[in-house]
């Protein structure tokens, strides 16, 4: 079957789904519909029967009662006596009722029917006239046990019943007995007989009490419940037991039989039978189909009922109007619904197989070779992607072909190939063979699969050797890490690994080596090749570089701390005699005196100057920076410095930019840098204004000190900031400075992440300008953790970084000054200095620095596992001093310690993550 | 001379610091007795109990940081204050002088004034160590 076609019987089958749905629900609500009227109608029905046993059972009641009080038993005993007497009974009561038959009104019969007995019954009938308006019981008599009667409401048609059918029925019964329906002439009405069988003192048959019930009464019941009936076409129908209407709401005959048909529905059912109702054909011609209800009398108490019928019957027409008008609605939705669907389905079929018949042709050129095939659906769908994929496909297939006929080709040239391929190796392995690294590549599980001679050389060992080999056993370091771990791990997310490693060779011996390699991904198989190069002297030139710089910074140390001690006592001499302690001393002498001593103080400068720039170059400076405003400083260096240019004609003023806020630096030492700046500007000034300004620019803040002084020539401006560089200006070198105070600026300056730089025109003046970021913690504290990580970046190593803020600074703010606290932060981060230096040796190059209330520990080269035992110590040293003081209920720290590269990758992040700013360990207590 | 009744001991191994300190206490009103080194510096501080101590921090022996510890740790010597006058200039020295103790840091070369300032401040305010 075609797509199409599959489509269409799709939405066709929708389509007759929802006529099935429709026709169901109709049906369903129609079978529900008879159901809930059926009940209905067979409830009325039996509701009106029982009501109709119950009134009979009543008139039952009556009759007794009637005999009762009449003492109708005693009468009927004084006959039975009477009769008994007589010679000849039969012979009488054949004579009696010979002349009643023949109406004759003889003496004897005159007498019965106006006796004491009839007349009390005429009463009684009476009575009922008038209470309920018409003949309640239209015949009432007394037999005595001869079936004679002995007394009469009015004159019955035979004077003996005993020898009808009826009374034969009725004393057969032990207390009464109700008669089937019969027509009584004399009402010209319906009526059936009550007869109460009377017994004598003794308990024998005495006689029957006959009373006739008009059936007007049941007939009145049926037409309350007729009027009562909810739809208009409902008929009821009495039947009795043999099949004849006792009444009918339409036109009937009395006890006129039940058409054939309803009558084999009604009688051919058993009472047990369920439903009580069904659907047939009217009981008249003409009629449509009816619904029938039926019940059967059940009787009341001892009253057994006669086996009469009620039926119920409406006009299926009327009853299931409400169907008929759910399927007038739902049959043209269907359709409509029907119809809608299988054009839509038509309609998509077509918008499908439309572009599939394309797909399919196209499939169809493909196969026959047609590779230059391409499907035309611009579609966006599903389709056209599809369409897409399939032409990138057959794109492919045509490139694969080609390349396969080329591939054909060339096997045929394989042994040419081959052949050239040996001798390209052998010509690759001689080329290897002398170069001068080692040259080796390894297996995916570290195997060594060749070597070079320069390989060899390096670790010793022979080619055979090194090939049954791992790389293991060759790289064996006297570090602690597992280099051949990280090795393994590099190549396994296929990246270049590049390190230099201090080994040990085969035979013993230390060598430094440069370790270079890559994954070689074939067709085959994944290999790693790499490069070995000799670095030993390239290395023992570096330590012995450095073991040069760190002799040079600690000669510097010990002369300048040397030189202090001498200096001591010149000057305190000097002070001494200068003073007048030991005499006094004349002009001359004290003139000398003077430049001895301005020339010690110069001294101690130099030597201040010296130490304070070799500590700045080995980053053994401490910055204490705490938030402070630039623009009161520079104030207080204006102010400070005004006594120095009392004497010469020059103005000292600030111009300030007021708009800006606090930003973080060490206000000792900027103090510093803005104090040697005006310094130098007074020294080269000799007349006009030195102004120290402030502005923000980008995001840094600018601090200057313009001058109308000599100016500095372009060529010498580069060697200002240099260290024992003074110019020689004017063509003489002022005294007084050490030369190197612009080389500290500098060293400070770019210690809080700013520069410093000079713009100068010689005759006019200079202005030397320097900046500090405005956001400076991050930038400044950055810097130790930007040397950490790049250090540890380099050497394929980690590192740690340990903050200790204090968790509850704004309460301990409150109580303490800011002062106070940092005091207790700066003892707490030279515990925690002398705690590293102690115990262990390796967290000697270990940097701590305190920064806004926080104390951070960089440990370079440090893991996570080593960084968290560092964390634990510092911990628990802090802890103990806390203690000590007794704050430790007051101040609570708070560790966090982050590793470089697990947590983070940059300064930044990671001082961030360090600072609690995105939280990464739980809290430990 | 008349003195004051107040005695400084100074703890250096530069005779000529030594004196000339010595001399300008003196000038000043003050006691003088010294020491050569952290050892002696202690021994004379137990027997004399100075009240105030000016410590040199590089001396042979004994070198001032830890005659500061051990003169902390003596029940008799725990209280008297001790001024450091040394030349190492660095945080570093001073935090730890300050920890451990001392009460004042001077650098050398010093100022005469500020030396004398320093003494004369804490002698007369009866200073007492407190962090």
């Amino acid at each position: 079957m075609k797509v199409k076609q599959k489509l269409a019987l799709g939405f066709t089958s929708v389509a007759l789904m929802v006529a099935g749905i429709g026709y169901i629900s109709v049906k369903t609500t129609r079978e529900t519909l008879q159901e809930t009227i059926g009940q209905k109608s067979v409830t009325t029905a039996a509701e009106t029967l029982d009501r109709i046993d119950r009134n009979i059972f009543r008139r039952i009641e009556e009759a007794r009662i009637l005999a009762n009080s009449l003492s109708l038993d005693k009468y009927a005993s004084l006959s039975n006596k009477k009769f008994d007497a007589m010679l000849n009974v039969q012979g009488y009561i054949e004579k009696v009722d010979k002349n009643w038959v023949a109406k004759r009104n003889t003496p004897t019969i005159r007498n019965i029917l106006n006796n004491e007995l009839s007349e009390k019954l005429k009463e009684n009938i009476e009575f009922y006239k008038q209470r309920y308006g018409y003949a309640v019981f239209s015949e009432i008599f007394v037999t005595n046990k001869y079936g004679v009667i002995i007394g009469s409401a009015a004159r019955t048609t035979d004077y003996l019943q005993a020898d009808e059918q009826w009374y034969q029925n009725a004393i057969v019964e032990k207390d009464f007995w109700v008669g089937e329906i019969e027509y009584d002439v004399s009402i010209n009405s319906f009526a059936f007989d009550i007869v109460i069988n009377l017994y004598d003192e003794n308990g024998n048959f005495a006689g029957i009490f006959e009373a006739a019930l008009n059936v007007k009464e049941v007939i009145n019941i049926i037409k309350e419940a007729e009027a009562a009936a909810k739809f208009e076409t409902a008929e009821f129908k009495l039947l009795t037991k043999d099949k004849s209407t006792i009444y009918s709401t339409e036109d009937f005959e009395f006890l006129q039989s039940v058409p054939v048909e309803l009558m084999n529905h009604l009688y051919g059912r058993k009472e047990t039978d369920h439903p009580p109702y069904f659907i047939a054909a009217g009981d008249k011609p003409g009629e449509g189909q009816e619904f029938f209800a039926y019940v059967h009398s059940r009787g009341y108490k001892d009253y057994k009922g006669l086996g009469w019928m009620l039926v119920v019957e409406h006009e299926t027409e009327e009853i299931f109007a409400p169907v008929a008008k759910l399927r007038n609605i739902l049959l043209p939705i269907s359709i409509i619904l029907s119809t809608t669907a299988v054009l839509i389905g038509l309609f998509i079929s077509r918008l499908i197989s439309v572009p599939i018949a394309k797909l399919k042709d196209a499939a169809v050129k493909i196969n026959k070779g047609q590779l230059t095939t391409r499907i035309d659906i611009k579609s966006k769908d599903e389709l056209g992607r599809f369409a897409e994929a399939f032409n990138e496909i057959v794109e492919r297939y045509e490139q694969a072909t080609s390349s396969i006929g080329k591939l054909n080709h060339e096997i045929t040239d394989l042994k040419e190939i081959e052949e050239t391929l040996r001798q390209s190796k052998e010509q690759l392995r001689l080329i290897s063979e002398t170069l001068p690294v080692g040259v080796f590549e390894v297996t995916m599980d570290g195997d060594l699969s060749y070597t070079n001679t320069e390989f060899q050389r390096i670790f010793e060992v022979t080619f055979i050797e090194s090939i049954n080999m791992n790389l293991r056993q060759v790289l064996q370091t006297d570090s602690q890490e597992d280099i051949c771990q990280q090795w393994f791990e590099t190549m396994k997310k296929q990246k270049h690994f590049t390190r230099d490693l201090h080994i040990v060779t085969a035979k013993g011996k230390y060598r430094w080596i440069h370790l270079d390699s890559i994954p070689l991904i074939t067709d085959t198989c994944i290999r790693y090749t790499g490069t070995i190069a000799d670095i030993s002297e390239r290395k023992k030139d570096e330590e012995k570089l450095k073991e040069a710089m760190t002799t040079k910074s600690e000669f510097i140390s010990t002369v300048s701390h040397e030189l202090r001690t001498p200096l001591t006592s010149i000057k305190a001499g000097i002070d001494f005699i200068l003073n007048g302690s030991v005499g006094e001393i004349n002009y001359e002498q004290k003139e000398f005196l003077d430049i001895v001593k301005r020339n010690v103080d110069r001294l101690a400068r130099l030597i201040n100057d010296v130490l304070n720039l070799q500590r700045l170059e080995s980053g053994k400076m401490a910055f204490n920076t705490q938030n402070n405003d630039i623009n009161k400083i520079a104030e207080e260096v204006q102010k400070t410095m005004l006594s120095s240019v009392k004497n010469k004609e020059v103005e000292l003023i600030v111009e300030l930019d007021n708009s800006l806020t606090e930003i973080p630096f060490d206000t000792d030492r900027i103090i510093q840098v803005l104090t040697n700046l005006v310094n130098n500007a007074i020294k080269f000034t000799k007349e006009g204004t030195i102004t120290i300004a402030t502005a923000k620019s980008h995001g840094m803040v600018h601090v200057s000190v313009r001058d109308t002084g000599l100016g500095i020539g372009e060529q010498d401006t580069a060697k200002l900031f240099r260290s024992f560089e003074q110019l020689a200006i004017g063509g003489k070198r002022k005294t007084g400075g050490s030369g190197l105070g612009l080389a500290i600026s500098k060293g400070i300056v770019e210690q809080h992440n700013g520069k410093i730089w000079v713009e100068s025109e010689l005759g006019k003046g200079s202005t030397f300008t320097f900046t500090l970021p405005e956001h400076g913690v991050e930038g400044f504290s950055n810097r130790y953790v930007y040397d950490a990580i790049t250090e540890a970046k380099n050497n394929y190593a980690k590192m740690s970084l340990i903050a200790v803020s204090i968790n509850n600074l704004e309460q301990l703010e409150k109580k303490l000054p800011g002062t106070k606290i940092d005091t207790i932060l700066q003892d707490m981060k030279v515990l925690m200095e002398d705690n590293l230096r102690q115990k262990n040796q390796q967290r000697a190059g270990d940097i701590i620095f305190q920064q806004d209330k926080e104390i951070f520990v960089v440990l370079t080269g440090c893991d996570r596992k080593n960084a968290s035992n560092v964390e634990q110590r510092l911990k628990q040293k802090t802890q103990e001093f806390l203690l000590k003081h007794k704050w430790n209920n007051e101040i609570e720290l708070f560790f966090s310690c982050v590793t470089y590269p697990d947590n983070a990758t940059t300064d930044t992040d990671l001082i961030e993550q360090a600072r609690g700013l995105q939280p990464m360990f739980p809290v430990l207590s | 001379m008349e003195t004051n009744g107040k005695k400084i001991l100074v703890v250096d191994d530069e005779q000529d610091i030594v004196s000339v300190i010595s001399k300008v206490l003196t000038k000043c009103g003050y006691d003088t007795i010294t020491a050569a080194d952290g050892l002696e510096g202690i021994a004379k501080a137990q027997s004399e109990l100075p009240d105030l101590i000016l410590l040199d921090n590089l001396m042979p022996n004994m070198n001032g940081l830890a005659a500061l510890e051990g003169l902390k740790a003596l029940e008799e010597t725990k209280d008297i204050p001790v001024i450091m006058v040394t030349v190492l200039a660095d945080e570093d020295n001073v935090n730890n002088a300050i920890k451990n103790g001392a009460i004042g840091y001077v650098i050398k070369p010093f100022e005469r004034d500020v030396l004398l300032e320093k003494i004369n401040n804490i002698l007369e305010c009866k200073y007492s160590p407190n962090i």
